[in-house]
């Protein structure tokens, strides 16, 4: 049974902390900046999909991410006209995996949106794999948010999670 | 008040604010618009063996949707146990020969006929013949799409659907085998009536305004602007046309080989099959009224039989990069052609709206069509005509 | 080999029935997943078989091959009310001409597992 090391799990929460905190002041270049060249962003729909056979809510590539960056920083994206006022709290971080040139971290989050004098709440189980940056710190080459509410019919999740 | 459904859409094309907020309105709807019309319930790929099942809604009607399993034959039936009432089948889609009520364990073949009931002393004159699930008197499959009505007599489906045949011929033949609705479906709900989401499928007007951050993709992804708006705008074989009893589509181009240049992997077309069926992108796209300022709206991705997983790997990708509550497209139309329209609809002082488009424009096709430009109001005209009428037989107290 | 017919386990009637009225979770409506190994519960020197597992929102039953007796069989076990048949490749083969009409006595809860008077 491997052993917790709390420096290293500490250190991978802090950069989910970090993540975090840029989409909720919606520095979303520089939260496109955390991803690798080759990275995946993946919000499935429903437990056990497959993506290759079940539609999900959202698989990006990187290119693909990008574009959602530079659509809501068009200043036409209505569906976030007012934007999201979003709150990210996130718990339950453990190292799921270590790997040779990566590390598997799993985490809750619960993500509060407001917007339009509406409240919603998003909960997930967050996964994400992350890879040592050149310059020091980390960078993600995929994301899942597994949402608790994927299939229920929902109304516009275009803040980005 | 208005009360009389005629007179809420005048002969100039003024439409009165209310159809899409009056309980009233909603609740004759049900009867007149969903109660004998033929209503889309389900494509044979969801229910390809004996036995196979799906529940969705008929209007707001739950009904379940069976393939016998000795006749394999479609049946369509309400999901409503003819004991108390509870709904019988609760998954969306499953296989069973016999649905037993999880209440009180009464059970149904699945074409409908009641098998028998728990403990039966206590019914010493139960008539089994006369309880079995009730049955919508109409079933019928055009090209794999299935269609049930409530009403025991009609015009026939092929009739219903008219000059809406040869766009369904076409969605069909995608493929090499066909298609089939096997990826499951974006569900999406807002809070307005289920009209405003049929009238938005066919709206070329907007485009421009409302997705124009979506343009903006499209030109950094094409390193240039996207052809579609100088398309809309002057391309005489981009064009709107009603195709009688409600339905409508826009071609781009020839009905065939068209593309919108969208780089969706659109369908050459966008149809609208009266009341609540439309196909768009690469969706067929189910509207469910669930009350009247209430909407869920399924969008269901078509993939093509016989080809690779990857060809039907990149419909989907493709698909959701417009389409679904986290797209970058579908989400802009929730927010501006539906919650802001409920918004101002509030507003009644003056609660008349403007649907005459392009109505001096309106030429007459062969078998009783109107064609028109691409971005006029002919779609939503060909919907409404249809809807006073049905409405006007039904009458509204 | 035991005389176990096709019309049904008589052992545990009303008793069964009893605990049939317990009605397991939905569950979503899948094919079954083949082959989970292991031996049928409590059999003692039973052969190790894979049990095959079907389950909709309506019954939930295991299935495994049995070699314990002098022939092959067929086990088939309810797992919401416990009750347990074994099918012979006779019996198996006779189902094949089956109507699922014809099973219609059978899932007449009032005539298995429902019924107010023992069998």
């Amino acid at each position: 049974m491997s052993v917790v090391d709390p420096v290293r799990t500490a250190d991978v929460a802090e950069f989910l902390y970090r993540e975090a905190e840029l989409l909720d002041a919606r520095r979303l270049e520089e939260w496109l900046e955390l991803f690798t060249p080759d990275a995946t962003y993946w919000i499935p729909q429903g437990d056990d999909s497959d993506p290759v056979h079940d539609v999900q809510l959202l698989l990006d590539d990187r290119r693909r991410l990008r574009e959602r960056v530079l659509r809501l920083a068009s200043g036409f994206a209505y569906s976030q006209d007012p934007p999201s006022r979003t709150v990210h709290l996130i718990g339950n971080v453990r190292i799921a995996r270590e790997a040779d040139d990566a590390v598997e971290v799993a985490s809750v989050q619960l993500i509060t949106e407001v917007r339009r004098d509406r409240q919603a709440q998003y909960a997930g189980h967050v996964e994400h794999e992350l890879v040592p940056a050149e310059e020091g710190g980390w960078r993600i080459r995929r994301k899942v948010v597994r949402l608790a509410n994927s299939d229920v019919p929902l109304g516009n999740v275009t803040f980005l999670l | 008040m208005i009360t009389d459904p005629a007179a809420l859409i005048t002969d100039d094309w003024r439409v009165h604010g209310s159809i899409y907020t009056s309980r009233e309105l909603f609740e004759a709807e049900q009867r007149a618009i969903f109660h004998g019309p033929w209503l889309y319930v389900a494509h044979e790929s969801e229910l390809r063996e004996p036995g196979d099942y799906k529940t969705t809604y008929a209007g707001t009607q739950p009904v379940i949707v069976s393939r016998g399993a000795d006749d394999g034959e479609l049946h369509v039936m309400l999901n409503r146990c003819r004991h108390r009432g509870a709904t019988v089948c609760q998954a969306e889609r499953g296989n069973a020969h016999f649905f037993r009520c999880p209440y009180h364990g009464w059970t149904y073949r699945n074409d409908g006929p009641l098998r028998g009931v728990t403990y039966d002393d206590a019914y010493p004159d139960l008539d089994r013949d006369a309880l079995g699930l009730t049955k919508l008197p109409r079933v019928a499959s055009y090209r794999g799409f299935i269609f049930a009505s409530f009403a025991p007599e009609g015009e026939s489906l092929e009739d219903y659907l008219g000059n809406a045949k040869p766009y369904l011929d076409i969605i069909s033949e995608q493929g090499p085998d066909g298609i089939r609705l096997s990826a499951g479906s974006h569900r999406l709900t807002y809070g307005g009536n289920w009209k405003l989401q049929v009238e938005n499928t066919i709206d070329n007007y907007h485009f421009g305004f409302v997705h124009r951050s979506f343009l903006e993709v499209l030109a950094d992804r094409m390193g240039e602007a996207p052809p579609i708006m100088q398309r809309i705008l002057f391309d005489e074989t981009y064009r709107t046309i009603d195709l009688g009893n409600g339905h409508s589509v826009h071609e781009f181009g020839d009905k065939r080989t068209g593309n919108n240049g969208g780089q969706l992997g659109d369908l050459p077309f966008n149809l609208i099959v009266f009341p609540n069926l439309c196909f768009v992108g690469a969706q067929l796209r189910h509207v469910l009224p669930k009350a009247v300022d209430r909407t869920e709206v399924r969008l269901y991705p078509m993939l093509h039989d016989g080809a690779s997983d990857e060809h039907n790997a990149g419909i989907l990708r493709t698909h959701e990069g417009f389409y679904g509550p986290a797209g970058m497209g579908g989400p802009d139309d929730v927010e501006v052609a539906f919650e802001r329209v409920v918004d101002g609809l509030a507003a009644t002082e003056d609660d008349w709206l403007v649907m005459s488009r392009g109505m001096h424009r309106e030429q007459p096709g062969e078998n009783g069509t109107l064609i028109g430009h691409s971005a006029d109001e002919v779609p939503q005209r060909a919907f409404y005509r249809q809807w006073r009428r049905l409405m006007a037989k039904e009458g509204v107290r | 080999m035991r005389a176990v017919g096709v019309r049904g386990v008589q052992e545990g009637g009303g008793a069964a029935g009893v605990r049939g009225d317990v009605h397991g979770t939905g569950g979503a409506a899948a094919p079954a997943a083949p082959g989970v190994a292991r031996g049928p519960a409590g059999d003692g020197a039973a052969a190790q078989s894979a049990t095959l597992r079907l389950r909709s929102e309506f019954g939930d039953v295991a299935v495994s091959r049995d070699d314990r007796a002098n022939g092959p069989r067929l086990r088939i076990e309810d797992m919401r009310n416990g009750r347990v048949i074994y099918l012979d490749p006779l019996e198996l083969a006779s189902l094949t001409w089956l109507t699922h009409d014809r099973l219609g006595p059978f899932l007449d809860p009032s005539q298995t597992g429902w019924r107010s008077q023992p069998a």
